[in-house]
C-alpha cells in the first residue's frame, strides 16, 4: 500500500488479529484488520460493543489486557515498526509518539493527584526537565484545551471540576507529548451532547494545528459523520465496511451499515418507529458459518453460509465485505 | 437529625477531613493522647534517671524489693535496680522495636503485594504461596531458632555480633520477616482492584514504565489498607517482642525491655507483684491503644466505613 517516495502513513495497521485463549476455546477478537491514517488525517472506528473497535486500538498501544495477546500482524508508526517491540521500546514509544484518550474520563484521571500534576507528569515522562518547567508546560496544555483560569485549575483534584473538564484534561494529557497518532476510544459517550461537541471541536482544532492523525472509536455514527475522514465499520472482529466519510453515509454497501445508518434518529422524523437491527450480535464462541452477519441479514442465502467474505475494493477506495454488496 | 441545608462550603483538604473524622473516634484519641504521653515518658528515661539521680542498671542488694519511696518512686526490682526508670528505658526499646519493625515489615509487604497485584500471573502465584508458606510456619520454634542464629557464623565481625544493641536490631529484623504477610495480603488486593482502574491505563498510554505505574500511580491509592495494617501491627510486634524477651531471646540483660523486665519476675510473682504488674500493665496498655488507633484511622481513612 505504501508507494515509494510518498511519505508513509502515521498509522498503518495490516491484518491484526487479537485472541484472548477462554476455557471453552480461542476468542478471535480483532480478525485480520487492517487500515492506514495519513498525517492530519481522521479514521473512524464504529461498531456494537465486542465488535473489537476497543481491542484494535488496545493492541496498537501494546497494551492488550491478559491473557489478550496478538497472533498475527504488523503496525508501523510513521513508517517504523513498532509491534513486536520489547516493553521498554514500547514504553517510549507510547505518549511520545501514539497517545491514546479513554470513555471514561472521571476513572481516567488519578484521583490522589492533581490534574495539572497528572499532566506535569504526562509531559515530563519523555523529557528531562526540571519541576518548574513541567509546570509551566503543563498550564500551556490547559490553557490549549481551553480550561478557564489555568492557574486557578491546576491545583484541583479530578473530582473537584467537570466531566467535560476533565476529558480536556485527559486530552491535554495525551497530547503533552505531541504524537503523531492520537487513539481516542470513545472520547465523548460518557458526556453530554453540548459538551460532545465541544470536545470534538477542540479535537478537530488541536489536529489541524499539529497535524496528527487520529483514530476514532465510537458506537455512535453521528459523532463519527462529524469528525472522520474515513469510516470502517466494524462487526464481530472484522472490518466489514472501509470507505471515506461521505461515500459511507450517501451509498452504505453493507448491510450491517445500512441497518445502522438507519438506525440514527432524525430530526422530525417524529411518527415513524425508529428501526433496530434484528437479534443480537454473535457469541464470538457461536459465529454462524460464513459471513458473521448472516443470520441477522435480510439478504443473507445460502451462499452467505459457506465462506468469510473478504474486504474487497468496489470502486475507488470503497470496500465491502460482502457477496450481496454489488448486486444492490 | 434533620439539619437546614447550608451553602456548601469549600471542599476541605484529605487531611483536614481525616483529621475530623478521626476526632470523632473518642477511643482512638484517647489512645493516640495515650501513646504519645508513653513515648514522651520513654523518651525522657535519661531526665528521669538524673532527676532522680539513679542509673537504670546500677545494681544495689542493700535494697531490693524496696517499696516505693521518694527516691525510687516505684520501688526496686530484684538487684535494686529502680523500676520506674527501668520502666521507661523498657518502654523506649519496645516501642522502637514495635515501630521499626512495624514499619520494616510495611515496607516489605508493601513491595511484595505490589508486584503479586501488579504483575499477578505466575509471579502472583508464587508470591502469595510464599505469603500462605510463611504464615504457615510455627512462629514460636521458629522465632526460637532465628534468635538463636550465631551471628558471627552468617559473617558478621565477632565485636559487631557482642555489641548489646545487636539484639535489638536482630529483633526487629527477626519480627519483621515473619509479620509482613498481613500487609502484602491487603496491598495485593488493594492493587489488584486500582490496577483496572482506565488511570493505570491512561498513565501507561502516556509512556508510564511498569515500576512507575507501581510507584507513583497504584501506591497512594492503596495507602490507607497500609497505614491500618501497620498501626494493628505495631501492638503484635510489642507482644511478639514481649515473647521472645519473655523467653529469654530477646533484648538481652542488662538493658530493660517490658518483655525481659517480665521474665526477671517471673518467679518472684508472689513475692513482689508489683514487678510483675508494671511491665504487664503496661504492654497491655500499649497493644490495646495501638489496636484503637488502628481501629480509629480504619473509620477515618474510609468514608464508608459506618460509624459505630
Amino acid at each position: 500500500m505504501i508507494n515509494a517516495g510518498v511519505a508513509p502513513p502515521a498509522l498503518e495497521v495490516e491484518d491484526l488479529a487479537v485472541v484472548f485463549p477462554t476455557r471453552r476455546g480461542d476468542v478471535l477478537a480483532v480478525a485480520g484488520v487492517s487500515y492506514a491514517i495519513g498525517r492530519g488525517r481522521t479514521l473512524g472506528i464504529v461498531g456494537e460493543s465486542g465488535s473489537g473497535k476497543s481491542m484494535t486500538a488496545l493492541a496498537v498501544m501494546g497494551l492488550l489486557p491478559a491473557p489478550g495477546r496478538m497472533t498475527s500482524g504488523r503496525i508501523h508508526v510513521g513508517g517504523d515498526l513498532v509491534s513486536g517491540l520489547g516493553e521498554d521500546d514500547m514504553t517510549r514509544i507510547r505518549g511520545e509518539r501514539i497517545g491514546m484518550i479513554f470513555q471514561e474520563p472521571m476513572t481516567a484521571l488519578n484521583p490522589v493527584f492533581s490534574v495539572g500534576a497528572q499532566i506535569a507528569e504526562a509531559w515530563s515522562l519523555h523529557r528531562k526537565a526540571g519541576r518548574a518547567e513541567a509546570r509551566d508546560a503543563a498550564l500551556a496544555l490547559l490553557d490549549r484545551v481551553r480550561i478557564p483560569e489555568p492557574s486557578r485549575r491546576y491545583d484541583d483534584y479530578p473530582h473537584q471540576i467537570s466531566g467535560g473538564q476533565r476529558q480536556r484534561a485527559m486530552i491535554a494529557m495525551a497530547l503533552a507529548c505531541k504524537p503523531e497518532v492520537l487513539i481516542a476510544d470513545e472520547p465523548t459517550t460518557a458526556l453530554d451532547v453540548t459538551i460532545q461537541a465541544q470536545i470534538i471541536e477542540l479535537l478537530l482544532e488541536i489536529q489541524s494545528e499539529m497535524g496528527m492523525a487520529i483514530q476514532f472509536i465510537s458506537h455512535n455514527l453521528g459523532v463519527i459523520s462529524e469528525i472522520a475522514d474515513d469510516v470502517a465499520v466494524m462487526y464481530a472482529g472484522r472490518i466489514v465496511e472501509y470507505a471515506p466519510s461521505s461515500r459511507l453515509f450517501e451509498s452504505p454497501r453493507h448491510p450491517y451499515t445500512r441497518a445502522l445508518i438507519a438506525t440514527i434518529p432524525r430530526v422530525g422524523a417524529h411518527d415513524t418507529r425508529l428501526p433496530a437491527i434484528g437479534g443480537q450480535v454473535p457469541h464470538p464462541l457461536a459465529l454462524p458459518p460464513g459471513c458473521p452477519f448472516s443470520d441477522r441479514c435480510p439478504l443473507a442465502d445460502d451462499d452467505c453460509r459457506k465462506a468469510v467474505p473478504q474486504l474487497t475494493t468496489q470502486g475507488d477506495a470503497h470496500r465491502v465485505a460482502c457477496i450481496k454488496a454489488e448486486a444492490t | 437529625m434533620t439539619d437546614i441545608v447550608r451553602p456548601t462550603a469549600p471542599p476541605d483538604g484529605m487531611l483536614i477531613l481525616f483529621a475530623r473524622r478521626f476526632a470523632d473516634h473518642r477511643l482512638a484519641l484517647a489512645s493516640l493522647v495515650v501513646l504519645l504521653a508513653l513515648a514522651l515518658l520513654a523518651a525522657a528515661a535519661p531526665a528521669a534517671e538524673w532527676l532522680l539521680g539513679v542509673s537504670a542498671n546500677s545494681v544495689n542488694l542493700t535494697i531490693r524489693f524496696a517499696p516505693p519511696s521518694l527516691a525510687h518512686p516505684f520501688g526496686t526490682d530484684e538487684l535494686g535496680r529502680d523500676l520506674l526508670v527501668r520502666l521507661l528505658y523498657g518502654g523506649r526499646i519496645s516501642l522502637a522495636v514495635g515501630i521499626a519493625a512495624a514499619l520494616a515489615s510495611a515496607v516489605i509487604g508493601t513491595i511484595i503485594g505490589l508486584l503479586a497485584g501488579y504483575y499477578g500471573g505466575k509471579l502472583d502465584a508464587l508470591l502469595m504461596r510464599l505469603t500462605d508458606g510463611v504464615i504457615a510456619l510455627p512462629l514460636l520454634p521458629l522465632l526460637i531458632v532465628l534468635a538463636a542464629v550465631d551471628l558471627t557464623k552468617i559473617g558478621l565481625p565477632a565485636e559487631l555480633a557482642r555489641d548489646p544493641d545487636v539484639s535489638l536490631y536482630r529483633m526487629v529484623v527477626i519480627i519483621a520477616l515473619v509479620s509482613w504477610t498481613t500487609v502484602a495480603r491487603l496491598v495485593r488486593g488493594a492493587t489488584l482492584s486500582v490496577r483496572e482502574r482506565e488511570f493505570v491505563l491512561a498513565a501507561a498510554a502516556c509512556g508510564a514504565g511498569p515500576l512507575r505505574i507501581m510507584a507513583v500511580h497504584i501506591l497512594p491509592n492503596v495507602v490507607s489498607p497500609i497505614i491500618v495494617a501497620t498501626t494493628l501491627s505495631v501492638g503484635n510486634v510489642i507482644l511478639l517482642e514481649s515473647v521472645l524477651s519473655f523467653l529469654g531471646l530477646g533484648i538481652q540483660p542488662p538493658i530493660a525491655s517490658w518483655g525481659n523486665m517480665l521474665t526477671g519476675a517471673q518467679e518472684l510473682i508472689w513475692s513482689a507483684p508489683q514487678l510483675v504488674f508494671w511491665p504487664g500493665a503496661l504492654i497491655f496498655a500499649t497493644v490495646i491503644a495501638f489496636n484503637f488507633l488502628g481501629d480509629g484511622m480504619q473509620d477515618a481513612l474510609d468514608p464508608r466505613a459506618i460509624t459505630r
